[in-house]
């Protein structure tokens, strides 16, 4: 598929990024209702028991009210913890669908890397 | 045809007809389009046999020429604000400003500051190249539209903190690729980056003081071009003044009367034959273009509305209930007789332009009030063919009406050295020598 930055809305880069995810081995749930103390947010996609996800953030689908500059720093906090990982992208920072799926790529390797040297510990 | 004709024999001819008004309109609206090619080649050879007059007339820049110029035209300006002096003048102006110009540094020492590859001017800004260079390269290979935010959060150094999850540490991690791509010698970003800043800082001293030598370099040369240019004026300048003189000389000539001047141009053959050169083109080009007005474009008008006419009977007359009408056929019988004018007038243009522009015995004219050029124009062309055209009176040309209305016995007096030709001529074509012009020829002028 060839998407270019005006077309890429909410359900396309969400697709592109449940793919990416389900590729990985993740069981992602759509909109999942997170609640993890302060943070109550329904998250694009995540996989409940493997604490990973993804969160599209656009404007079309109000998350600018939603995901706030506080929100991030409380999910920011337990992703440096490790308790939890979700990939945070703008989509004005979205040139291209390929952009886009590498970019997911990259981020479940590390994801990866980091999950394995937890499990060394 | 019968007296009368139904609705539908009357469209059936009027249709016909106008066809052949079409045709009459369209044939007129090429020659004239050609007549205006025509007149402007023979006005431009009028302009250049008026050069070649004046230029006889006034052959060189001297005051005995002067003289003789202003008496055989009558036109004093030509003397007032004595031209030689005012030349004088001008040449010690221009002489005075390369003199200033010699003196000038950036004129004087030319070699020495910009001669290729040895001049100090030339050196200073080759080394400065040599050091911009490499720095240019780096500058060059980094442009990337995301450069300026990598080098704001300290991409590649230990301050860059954003953090994996978000979307813009990988755009961060492409574009830092990317651009150590078109660098290869550059291993890692950490590296570039700080020949960049170096290079970024460096280069605007360099562009400021190229940017300088650049322009110094560039007021010499342009100091040498207006050196040029006046030596040039310099050099030309008699031939500048002349020219101006002549100029002023044929706006005069072309708006005088030539035959005015006659009797003095007469005194010099050679002069003699150069103004009557000019004077017949002129009379060609104002024949031509009365032979236009009167027999093309006069007969225009009435060719159109006759064509709208057509249109609207043709229109009236197709319809069912005019289809019993009796209509008298003479009203078509009269249109088709003055189409037919209309194209003999035409014709008649075409064989006058064919007169007209093939002249060119401009040794027998006369440039002398009482002397009616058409004439020689006409009997020309049959010296030539032995023949006339027919009805080439050239009645309305105005020039022609007013003198055989001034001179009705007149009879065109041929050069002496026409007459065993014409005769030859005459007798072979079958014609009579006396002035008839009643013969009508059909020579092709196509």
């Amino acid at each position: 598929m060839h998407y270019h930055k005006a077309d890429m809305t909410e359900a396309i880069g969400c697709a592109i990024l449940k793919e990416c995810f389900s590729q990985a081995g993740f069981h992602i749930v759509e909109n999942y209702p997170l609640a993890e103390g302060v943070i109550q947010f329904s998250v694009d996609g995540y996989d409940p028991s493997a604490k990973v996800g993804y969160e599209f953030v656009t404007t079309e689908a109000g998350d600018r009210q939603e995901i706030t500059p506080s929100l991030i720093a409380e999910l920011e906090g337990k992703m440096k913890k490790g308790e939890l990982y979700i990939f945070l992208i703008d989509e004005q920072e979205v040139a291209s669908a390929a952009e886009l799926s590498d970019a997911a790529k990259h981020f479940l390797e590390k994801v990866q890397q980091l999950r394995n040297q937890e499990q060394g510990r | 045809m019968k007296p009368f004709l139904s609705g539908s024999g009357y469209v059936q001819e009027a249709r016909a007809l106008r066809n052949q008004y079409s045709e009459t309109l369209s044939e007129l609206d090429k020659l004239s389009q050609e007549n205006k090619q025509t007149a402007a080649a023979l006005t431009s050879r009028a302009n250049e046999s008026l050069t070649e007059l004046v230029a006889a007339i006034l052959p060189e820049l001297s005051a005995a020429a002067i003289a003789r110029a202003v008496q055989l035209t009558g036109y004093l300006p030509l003397q007032q604000n004595d031209p030689l002096v005012a030349m004088d003048k001008m040449r010690e102006t221009l002489t005075a400003s390369m003199a200033n110009i010699e003196q000038d540094r950036r004129y004087r020492d030319r070699l020495l500051l910009r001669a290729p590859r040895i001049g100090m001017l030339t050196r200073e800004i080759a080394e400065l190249e040599e050091f911009h260079a490499p720095l240019a390269e780096i500058i060059e290979g980094a442009a990337h539209p995301r450069m300026e935010r990598l080098l704001q959060v300290g991409y590649g150094t230990s301050s860059y903190d954003v953090p994996f999850w978000r979307m813009s540490y990988y755009q961060d991690w492409k574009a830092g690729d990317e651009i150590l791509a078109k660098l290869p010698k550059f291993k890692t970003f950490a590296a570039l980056r700080e020949d960049y800043l170096a290079a970024q800082r460096d280069i605007g001293v360099y562009n400021n003081k190229l940017g300088q030598l650049r322009r110094e370099v560039a007021l010499g040369e342009a100091i040498e071009r207006e050196y040029a240019e006046k030596q040039k004026q310099l050099s030309e300048l008699p031939m500048t003044c002349l020219q101006r003189l002549r100029d002023q000389l044929c706006s005069y000539i072309r708006d005088l009367d030539l035959v005015a001047i006659g009797d003095r141009l007469a005194q010099d053959p050679s002069l003699e034959m150069l103004a009557k050169r000019y004077l017949g083109l002129q009379k060609q080009t104002e024949y031509l273009q009365q032979s236009s007005k009167h027999l093309l474009e006069n007969s225009r008008a009435p060719v159109q509305q006759t064509i709208a006419q057509l249109d609207r009977e043709i229109q009236k007359y197709s319809r069912p209930k005019n289809a019993g009408a009796k209509l008298p056929s003479e009203r078509i019988a009269q249109l088709r007789l003055r189409n037919t004018k209309y194209q003999q007038q035409a014709t008649r243009y075409q064989q006058s332009r064919h007169v007209i522009v093939e002249f060119d015995d401009y040794d027998h004219g006369c440039i002398d009030d009482d002397y009616l050029w058409w004439d020689l124009i006409t009997e020309s062309y049959r010296h030539r063919h032995g023949q006339y055209y027919g009805h080439m009176h050239g009645s309305y040309i105005d020039e022609v009406s007013d003198f055989r209305t001034r001179h009705p016995d007149h009879h065109f007096q041929r050069p002496d050295d026409w007459h065993d030709a014409d005769d030859a001529a005459a007798a072979s074509a079958g014609i009579g020598t006396d002035d008839s012009r009643d013969v009508l020829t059909s020579h092709d002028v196509s």
